[in-house]
């Protein structure tokens, strides 16, 4: 209990500075569009935290889930001439039901982590796949673009942050209120022990299917939204190359479970990202490095690590000055 | 041949065996009783090396085994028969023969020696050992043991799941393997008359630790022993 | 007929990189991500050590051994702890940790030789078989693999090693109560799947050049033909891979590659849901 109520306090903090983000940076095209996908990022690992670090889900789709939700909702409303925010709605509400689907899946036909893996892995070569081979409609490799948002506030920069911000801090209250709810102790008990929540009589199926078709919806959301501001789809977007070893790293360094965690991961993840720039392919090492070292080394993440090693440090500190 | 010193055995963050002491003589047959979760089977484990204790000494020939990897230990001719068997249920009664000589090849002497102390499994050679009988899969578990001359036998209920006259007929053959010498066993048992029958001494554990031990016959005539195990009121 | 050839060929190479793949997993409870990237690196040592003048097959094999010590290194090092967890955490920190393996060797191989191929063609006439006309290098392929299975195979029936394997699989406590020792005999199933998956590339070299960017794919279809065959099953990996060799020539045939390969998935998807223990009945 105490150690969540402590997480209230950063989170407000780290709210706040990225609030005024924009008043520093905002002038600058680059800052601004890096701060953006640095949002999206943490929305994603905020939605994959809620699948993995709390119902041990190991969802390895999320940029196709990110990209059903895109696609989706921009085809609907390019081509089928549905206004934008119903389209978003019923992208996003498709995202949302296959998680769902696949949870609900794993679970009845109880898929340990590795089928699970496995399905969802295929499940996201094999969207890459479609919208590559579905050219007529999808544009292909060389992408799409997407006509509904032309010339719209949501295509500035400044404007399209705050919207996301909003998505995002959105995330983190909903987060906290389903720590809170019987979710949250369903949550707690399927991670003691899932064969004991089961016997103890929490809903496990329910959980799950909850924490799956949630999470799911709000990478679609997130990924939907950055569409419709970028004005740009393409499958390499989506690729599983691109953005699921992203979060991936991102909740290795900010740690499973937290609710802060994946922001300050994200915000870490995008400025290494930058920095490592210049290494080219080489940045796929690193990211695999940190992805074995964090998770063979901290499997609690980076972050809370680097803060118990704080917290002894400075409890050594303190016993030493009576 | 086997010596057990003060033995502290912790499972699952609870004490499960303390302070236990107990010996078996080169070519001893010893028989372990006590009722379900005294702790026999922690104490078989312990010996050969699957487990390790949290306190105190186990030494077999002198040599202590604590800290020594299992499979090191049934090199050394320290060879525990589960009571849950742990066959290759895929392979036959041959292979399953053979691989209880690795890492060494299986002699023919061998084979011949298992195979008439089981002549059932002499028909059965080439039957897969996955559909075998409970009794059949039993002899398959103790002829594995001793296709490698082991020095010191651990058997854990070794008629569990057998009807009357196949218990006594396992151990009609571990009184065989007695009487032939030069095989030291230590036995856990459920079914005290039998074991008493073909062990010279037995320990009483119960809770965890040693509360009665000595020759057989003496053990059979105890009052506790009786009430409690033999079914005497 | 042409096209059920062409599919038995690359059935077999299929069949060989899902090999060391299910032999791993059956042995250790662990899934190897970066199988793939251990064939892709054999293609860039192998075109590397050629490039600069060693003899072909020399090359070859030692791109093959170097393979097998990088797996053996592998599980040495980076294994070590996933071993020491079990049951769902020791399958999911393999996932992750052989994930970030495949991504740093990915980021090394496209780095440092992105356009570097490994190109074994074999010059000459097509051989004509049944009265059609294959290609010299899907041909040595084909029996390259053929071969390959065949002698290991037979070695896990007959030999001590592999019987001991076998038992691993089925009962690993069992086996150490025999005086095997379990880590001893992964580190050379390990080393062994390196070998094999650093072969695939030379089988796959002398069909097509192959480069840095292969491992992804290979990785995929390791997992594709292991999940249909049924994990740790060696027997399944063998009708698998075949299988599906067949209906991948068949269906590039008539949808196209994109196609095919979202069929594969899909077969691999519906395998796990329908039958998750494989395809084939049988224990090991
Ligand atoms: N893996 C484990 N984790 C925690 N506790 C265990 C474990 N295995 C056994 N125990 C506990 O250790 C105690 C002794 O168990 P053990 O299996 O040694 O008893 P036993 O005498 O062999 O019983 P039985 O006659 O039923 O086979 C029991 O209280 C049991 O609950
Ligand atoms: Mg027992």
């Amino acid at each position: 209990m105490a150690a969540r109520r402590s997480e209230a306090w950063p989170l407000a903090v780290t709210v706040t500075a990225l609030v005024g983000l924009p008043t520093l940076v905002g002038g600058s095209r680059y800052l601004m569009t890096l701060a953006i996908s640095m949002l999206v990022v943490a929305g994603y690992a905020v939605a994959f935290n809620l699948v993995f670090g709390r119902t041990g889900q190991l969802f390895l789709c999320l940029g196709a889930l990110a990209g059903v939700a895109a696609y989706g909702s921009v085809l609907l409303a390019d081509v089928a001439g549905v206004p934008l925010p119903a389209a978003i709605a019923v992208g996003v509400a498709c995202s949302g039901g296959i998680g769902g689907l696949f949870s609900w899946v794993a679970v009845r036909r109880r898929l340990g982590v590795i089928f699970l893996g496995i399905v969802t892995l295929a499940f996201s070569l094999v969207f890459t796949n479609l919208l590559v081979g579905g050219r007529a409609l999808t544009g292909g490799e060389t992408g799409l673009l997407v006509d509904a948002t032309a010339g719209s506030w949501l295509r500035d920069r400044v404007p399209a942050y705050y919207v996301l911000l909003a998505v995002l801090v959105g995330y983190l209250l909903l987060d906290r209120w389903l720590e809170r709810s019987w979710l949250g102790w369903a949550f707690r008990a399927l991670k003691d022990d899932p064969v004991a929540a089961e016997l103890a009589g929490v809903d496990v199926v329910r959980a799950k299917v909850v924490a799956g078709a949630l999470g799911s919806a709000m990478l679609g959301l997130m990924g939907a939204l950055f569409a419709v501001h970028d004005g740009f789809l393409s499958p390499t977007g989506f690729d599983f190359g691109e953005i699921d070893v992203r979060v991936l790293v991102v909740l290795a360094v900010g740690g499973v479970g937290s609710s802060l965690g994946p922001v300050v991961g994200a915000v870490v993840v995008t400025a290494v990202d930058e920095l490592l720039r210049p290494l080219g392919q080489l940045r796929l090492t690193v990211y695999g490095a940190l992805l074995i070292v964090v998770f063979l080394r901290f499997r609690q993440g980076l972050v809370p690590a680097a803060r118990g090693l704080g917290r002894r440090f400075g409890a050594r500190r303190a016993r030493a000055t009576p | 041949m086997l010596r057990v010193d003060r033995l502290d055995v912790e499972r699952g963050g609870a004490r499960v065996l303390h302070a236990v002491d107990l010996h078996v003589g080169d070519g001893e047959v010893v028989a372990l009783i006590g009722s379900n979760g005294a702790g026999k089977t922690t104490l078989l484990r312990t010996v050969c090396g699957l487990l390790a204790p949290t306190q105190g000494e186990v030494t077999v020939g002198g040599r202590s085994v604590v800290g020594v990897p299992a499979f090191e230990l049934a090199r050394r001719g320290i060879r525990y028969v589960p009571a849950e068997r742990r066959l290759f249920p895929a392979l036959s009664v041959r292979d399953n023969l053979a691989l209880g000589a690795y890492p060494a090849r299986p002699t023919r002497d061998r084979h011949e020696l298992v195979f008439g102390l089981f002549p059932r499994l002499r028909e059965r050679r080439s039957q897969v050992v996955g559909t075998m009988s409970g009794g059949e899969q039993q002899m398959v578990a103790i002829g594995r043991a001793l296709m490698s001359s082991p020095r010191l036998l651990l058997l854990d209920e070794p008629t569990t799941g057998l009807a009357p006259a196949l218990a006594e007929e396992a151990y009609a053959v571990i009184a065989r393997l007695r009487d032939a010498g030069g095989l030291t066993v230590l036995l856990a048992e459920q079914q005290v008359h039998l074991a008493l029958e073909v062990a010279a001494r037995a320990y009483v554990l119960e809770g965890g630790t040693v509360t009665m031990d000595g020759p057989s016959g003496s053990l059979r005539d105890e009052p506790g022993v009786r009430r409690a195990y033999l079914g005497f009121a | 007929m042409a096209v059920l050839f062409d599919g038995v060929a690359f059935g077999l190479q299929l069949s060989l990189l899902a090999v060391g793949l299910t032999m791993i997993y059956g042995l250790g409870g662990v899934l190897n991500l970066a199988h793939g990237q251990f064939a892709a690196a054999t293609a860039i040592i192998g075109a590397r050590l050629i490039e600069v003048g060693f003899p072909v097959a020399l090359s070859v094999i030692s791109a093959v051994a170097i393979s097998a010590g990088l797996a053996m290194a592998v599980d040495a090092t980076l294994m070590r702890p996933v071993y020491r967890l079990h049951g769902e955490d020791r399958v999911l920190s393999s996932l992750l940790v052989t994930l970030g393996l495949a991504f740093a060797i990915d980021g090394l191989l496209i780095r440092f030789a992105p356009f570097t191929l490994l190109n074994l063609a074999v010059p000459g006439p097509a051989f004509v078989l049944l009265g059609v006309p294959m290609r010299r290098g899907v041909v040595v392929a084909a029996l390259v693999a053929a071969v390959v299975l065949g002698v290991l195979v037979l070695v896990l029936r007959v030999s001590r090693w592999g019987r001991a394997v076998r038992s691993i699989i089925q009962d690993e406590e069992g086996a150490t109560l025999c005086g095997i020792d379990p880590s001893r005999m992964r580190r050379s199933v390990f080393a062994l799947s390196g070998a094999l998956a650093g072969l695939v590339a030379v089988t796959q070299g002398l069909t097509a050049p192959i480069g840095a960017t292969s491992g992804r794919d290979l990785t995929v279809l390791a997992l594709i033909v292991t999940v249909v065959g049924g994990l740790g099953r060696v027997s399944g990996a063998l009708v698998a891979g075949v299988l599906l060799g067949v209906v991948h020539a068949v269906a590039s045939h008539t949808i196209g590659a994109v196609l095919t390969f979202v069929l594969l998935l899909l077969v691999a998807i519906a395998v796990i849901l329908l039958r998750p223990s494989g395809i084939v009945r049988s224990a090991v």
